[in-house]
């Protein structure tokens, strides 16, 4: 089977061809074949080139799971425009800002209903929304243009500390080389009866990979539901759909534990972490779970697409390389460049910490729009009379005796909540602006279950809590909402003046 | 019988062993990790219908009705919880 493709549009269109009568998306009840899933893009393809839309433009899609929003990027794809994820859980106005820097002018959604949505900015004529559930599909194979590998094949936007979300644009050329990679460097050995787990939001790119990856090699993708209790929709889809493939976020792990005795995958083979720090605790107990699964944490900012550096987890050689309890990051994957560096920009020694920077085919060129933003975010490496443009992570790592990377924390005050990079700034910012608030901030906590959620201080006069909680739940994304606010007469503050956070985290 | 628990930060009386008081005590538990007032919580209800029944908080509600009602519920039976009126069913 071939696993290597100049672009990943191309391994796309060949399962089309290969496995017309193969599984390709199981969700809920429904399961879809390659025809009958490609003729629904083909279907949302022909609608995009009557409304005029065509190569080099940028088109929004609403997130959601079902077969419609993966069936849109790939129309999308193959007329040669890029999408732009957004997403209903979002205030309006952050979708607005996504909008407007985006420069769309016209947003994809499957949801029900025909009202114009609250998560948009109100109608002012400038943007069109194109309802995909009701089109019908397209007879014929799906085709996708040569792209050129400068393009953009995505734009998702990230948090950002001042309060506006920072645009990342993902090549072509960016997004073959991840695929390339994933599919056939590291020694999966995929094969159309694998069956894939989806359990992300179109706004979180490891959505990106978990849709890709079975399309590319004639798997079938199984997303989660959006409806109900999304842990337990995670067990069942596991268990019913027989998952051969999953990539969670490690915070899953936490909510499912309690199951752990009652929990058996005996299908999956390849089970993978990322998005945020994988507990040794945590994947000794789920390896119970999964007897034949490779087990294995990656990591990778949105900028190195998607994900860039691997660790394969074994229990003994894991219990030894674990730092503070915390599952080593492991080493570059093919085509990625890994440097730690110190504050003077020289390379760290082994054992010695610094910021994680990444070159290499996956690292994107820069933020949207944002040249300042872009020139802060990368530094220049020399070695050997070469010089290599790095894009430094913001995450503080070593690298131990056996060439694994450890991740240490964070140089900023960036945290994950499920997997998301929240900017406590971003939090902070909003709660700010509240009327009667003086100061605000923001502090990660664990709760007994381990489950890591955010915690806002904020001090100030008369404040009414209600006012501001419904003030943040209008401002920021919902995964950003903290879990509870406390208000204060004054926050606490270290010998430096600064705000004490860690006497905060311990209130 | 169950030894019978009761959580002294959000419960108004002590859980007297009698059904309505079930349902009166998991609407208290309820009201408390959703942040709304008890009277517009509805036993019909289920997590499509709170904004705050994520995930974490699923966990929570369950915990702590486990907590008060000193039971140990099982994944299947929680597979089955679609409402806060599923969730008092279990309650002996």
């Amino acid at each position: 089977m071939r696993t290597s493709w100049p672009s990943f549009l191309e391994a796309i269109e060949h399962s089309g061809r290969e496995h017309g009568s193969r599984p390709a998306f199981a969700a809920g009840e429904a399961t879809y074949n390659y025809s009958e899933f490609y003729a629904i893009a083909g279907g949302i393809r022909d609608a995009l080139l009557g409304l005029g839309y065509g190569g080099g433009r940028r088109i929004g899609v609403v997130a959601g799971s079902s077969v419609q929003t993966s069936a849109s990027v790939l129309a999308i794809w193959s007329i040669g425009a890029a999408f732009v994820p957004l997403n209903i859980h979002y205030p309006g106005d952050r979708n607005r800002r996504i909008i407007a820097d985006a420069g769309l002018d016209l947003v994809l959604t499957s949801r029900p209903g025909n009202d114009w949505p609250e998560y948009l900015p109100p109608s002012d004529g400038n943007l069109t929304l194109l309802h995909t559930r009701d089109l019908a599909p397209a007879s014929g194979k799906l085709s996708f243009p040569k792209p050129d590998p400068a393009e953009v094949a995505y734009l998702f936007f990230t948090s950002g500390s001042t309060g506006v979300p920072k645009g990342v644009p993902i090549t072509h050329a960016n997004l073959s080389a991840f695929m390339n990679t994933f599919i056939s460097g590291m020694g999966y050995d995929f094969t159309p009866e694998d069956r894939f787990l989806q359990m992300f939001e179109l706004t979180f790119d490891l959505s990106v990979v978990s849709m890709l990856a079975p399309l590319s090699v004639g798997g079938c993708c199984c997303p989660v539901p959006e409806t109900g209790i999304k842990y337990l929709n995670v067990i069942n889809v596991l268990a019913e759909r027989h998952v051969t493939v999953a990539l969670m976020v490690p915070s899953i792990l936490a909510y499912m534990r309690r199951f752990f005795p009652e929990l058996r995958f005996p299908d999956l083979r390849l089970s993978q972490f990322c998005g945020e720090a994988l507990m040794q605790d945590l994947a000794t107990e789920w390896s119970q779970c999964v007897p034949n699964a490779r087990i294995e944490n990656v990591y990778g900012p949105t900028e190195a697409t998607i994900f860039c550096t691997r660790y394969e987890w074994e229990q003994a050689r894991a219990e030894a390389e674990a730092a503070n309890g915390i599952v080593p990051i492991g080493t570059a994957m093919p085509g990625t460049e890994t440097y730690v560096v110190d504050d003077t920009g020289s390379q760290s020694p082994i054992g010695e910490r610094g910021e994680l920077c990444l070159a290499g085919d996956q690292v994107m060129q820069g933020y949207w729009n944002d040249p300042a933003k872009t020139a802060e975010s990368f530094l220049t490496l020399s070695s050997n009379g070469k010089d290599t443009a790095a894009y430094r992570t913001g995450d503080v790592v070593y690298v131990n005796e056996n060439g694994n990377l450890v991740y240490c924390g964070r140089k900023d005050s960036q945290v994950k909540i499920d997997g998301h990079r929240v900017e406590l700034g971003e939090v902070e910012h909003f709660a700010h602006l509240y009327p009667g608030a003086a100061s605000a901030a923001a502090v990660l906590i664990r709760d007994a279950s381990g489950i890591e959620r955010l915690k806002l201080f904020v001090a100030g006069q008369d404040i009414d809590l209600g006012g501001l909680e419904s003030y943040l739940k209008a401002n920021l994304a919902e995964y950003m909402w903290p879990a509870e606010i406390a208000i204060l007469p004054e926050l606490p503050l270290n010998l430096n003046g600064k705000i004490d956070r860690p006497a905060l985290a311990r209130l | 019988m169950n030894e019978i628990e009761c959580d002294s930060t959000s419960a108004e009386q002590p859980y007297s062993g009698k059904p309505l008081d079930a349902e009166v005590r998991v609407r208290e538990i309820a009201a408390g990790i959703f942040k709304v007032d008890v009277a517009a919580i509805d036993l019909a209800m289920g997590p499509d219908d709170i904004d705050r029944w994520d995930s974490l908080n699923h966990l929570r509600l369950i915990t702590e009705v486990e907590s008060a009602f000193s039971l140990k519920l099982t994944m299947q039976q929680i597979q089955q919880i679609q409402s806060l009126a599923d969730l008092v069913k279990f309650i002996p």
